[in-house]
C-alpha cells in the first residue's frame, strides 16, 4: 500500500528506508516517523519520548497521535496474519524481492 | 476536557504539551477492552483477562509466572500468549498441532490470537501516544458461547476461517471477536471502505501512515 499511494498521490518515497532506516525515506517527516515507530514497536522508553517530541516538532501533535495509532494496528495485523499463515500474495511477493527480502516457501507454497 | 475528545491525565513530552486521545478512539478502545473481559466463543471473561493481562506483561518486560489459581487449561493457554505476544512470525502448522494435542484447539486458539492481537494493538498505541495504559476492566461473568461456525476450514492458512484466509477474515470463526477488531482498525487506522483510498489524510496521509505502517510490519518480520 506504501508504493501504491506514493505512486497515486506522486508523493516521493524511497522504499528502502523500510528496511535500512539510515536511508532518507525522502518523504515529509519520513525519518521522525521512522525513528517514532521504531521506538513504539521496540517498546524504547528511552527514544520514545525523544522521538514523540521530535514528530511533534515537526508534524503536530495530530501526526503523532495518528503514527502511534497505525503502528499499534500494524502490531494487532501483523499477529493476525503470522498466527493464521496467511499466504503473502504476488504483489507483496514482488515488493518483497525490490527490499531484498525473500518471502519463506511457507508463506508462499500451497497450502497446507 | 475538550467538548470533542476525552482529555488523559497529561504527560509531559519535550516541551509542555498535553496529550488527547481523540473520543473515537478513546470509546472504541474502552469498547474493545469490555468485549475482551466478556464471556467469548470458547472461553470465558475470567481466561480472556488473564490471557490479555499476561500478554501486556510480557511484552512489557514483566515476569508471567503460572500460579496454582490459573488452573490447569491456562497452563497451556499461557505458552499460546507467549508464542503470539513475542515471537507471532515463528508460529507453523506443528507447532500449533502441538498445542492441539495439548488442549488448545484450532478455534480457540484463534480466539486467543484475537485478544492478543488487540491488546498489543492498545499499548503500543498507549506507549507510543505517551498516556498511561488503558485499564482493562473485570472479567464478565458467564459462559462461552460455544457456536460452532459451520462453513469454516483450513483455506490457504494454518487455522481456520470462512473462506480464504486473509487479514479481514482471520477471525472468522470467532464472529464477536471479529467485530471488535474492525471497530478497532476502523479507530486506528482505516475502515474498509477508507482502505481504498490512497490520498486519504487523518492526521498523517496515507502514503505516511504507510511507512509506519510497513516499518511496523519489518520490525515483527511479517512479510504481508
Amino acid at each position: 500500500m506504501l508504493r501504491a499511494s506514493a505512486e497515486q498521490t506522486r508523493h516521493q518515497v524511497n522504499l528502502l528506508s523500510i528496511v535500512q532506516p539510515h536511508i532518507d525515506p525522502e518523504l515529509a517527516y519520513g525519518r521522525e516517523l521512522i525513528a517514532f515507530t521504531d521506538a513504539a514497536v521496540l517498546r524504547d522508553d528511552d527514544e520514545m519520548a525523544l522521538a514523540r517530541s521530535r514528530l511533534v516538532d515537526v508534524a503536530g501533535e495530530a501526526a503523532m497521535a495518528r503514527a502511534s495509532a497505525v503502528a499499534g494496528n500494524f502490531q494487532m495485523m501483523n499477529r493476525l496474519v503470522d498466527a493464521a499463515g496467511v499466504r503473502v500474495p504476488q504483489p507483496l511477493q514482488l515488493l518483497a524481492a525490490d527490499l531484498g527480502l525473500t518471502v519463506p516457501e511457507y508463506l508462499v507454497g500451497p497450502v497446507a | 476536557m475538550a467538548s470533542d475528545g476525552h482529555w488523559l491525565p497529561p504527560r509531559i513530552y519535550g516541551d509542555e504539551v498535553s496529550i488527547h486521545v481523540p473520543s473515537f478512539e478513546s470509546n472504541t478502545i474502552t469498547d474493545v477492552l469490555a468485549q475482551i473481559v466478556s464471556p467469548g466463543t470458547w472461553l470465558d471473561g475470567h481466561n480472556r483477562r488473564a490471557i490479555a493481562e499476561r500478554s501486556r506483561l510480557l511484552a512489557a518486560g514483566s515476569q508471567t509466572p503460572i500460579t496454582a489459581g490459573d488452573g490447569d487449561q491456562f497452563a497451556q493457554i499461557a505458552q499460546v500468549v507467549d508464542r503470539i505476544t513475542l515471537s507471532a512470525q515463528e508460529i507453523r502448522p506443528d507447532w500449533l498441532a502441538l498445542m492441539a494435542r495439548a488442549g488448545v484447539s484450532p478455534t480457540t486458539m484463534v480466539e486467543i490470537v484475537g485478544i492478543v492481537a488487540r491488546i498489543q494493538a492498545i499499548d503500543t498505541y498507549a506507549f507510543a501516544l505517551g498516556v498511561p495504559q488503558f485499564e482493562l476492566p473485570s472479567a464478565v461473568p458467564g459462559e462461552p458461547g460455544r457456536i460452532k461456525i459451520n462453513d469454516a476450514g483450513i483455506n490457504a492458512g494454518w487455522l481456520p476461517t470462512v473462506g480464504r484466509a486473509s487479514p479481514p477474515n482471520v477471525l472468522s470463526v470467532v464472529p464477536d471477536d471479529l467485530e471488535s477488531m474492525m471497530d478497532l482498525h476502523e479507530a486506528l487506522y482505516l475502515s474498509l471502505e477508507q482502505m481504498g483510498n490512497l490520498d486519504v489524510n487523518r492526521g498523517l496521509h496515507r502514503t505516511q501512515m504507510e511507512l509506519v505502517a510497513g516499518r511496523t510490519s519489518f520490525i515483527n518480520e511479517c512479510f504481508y
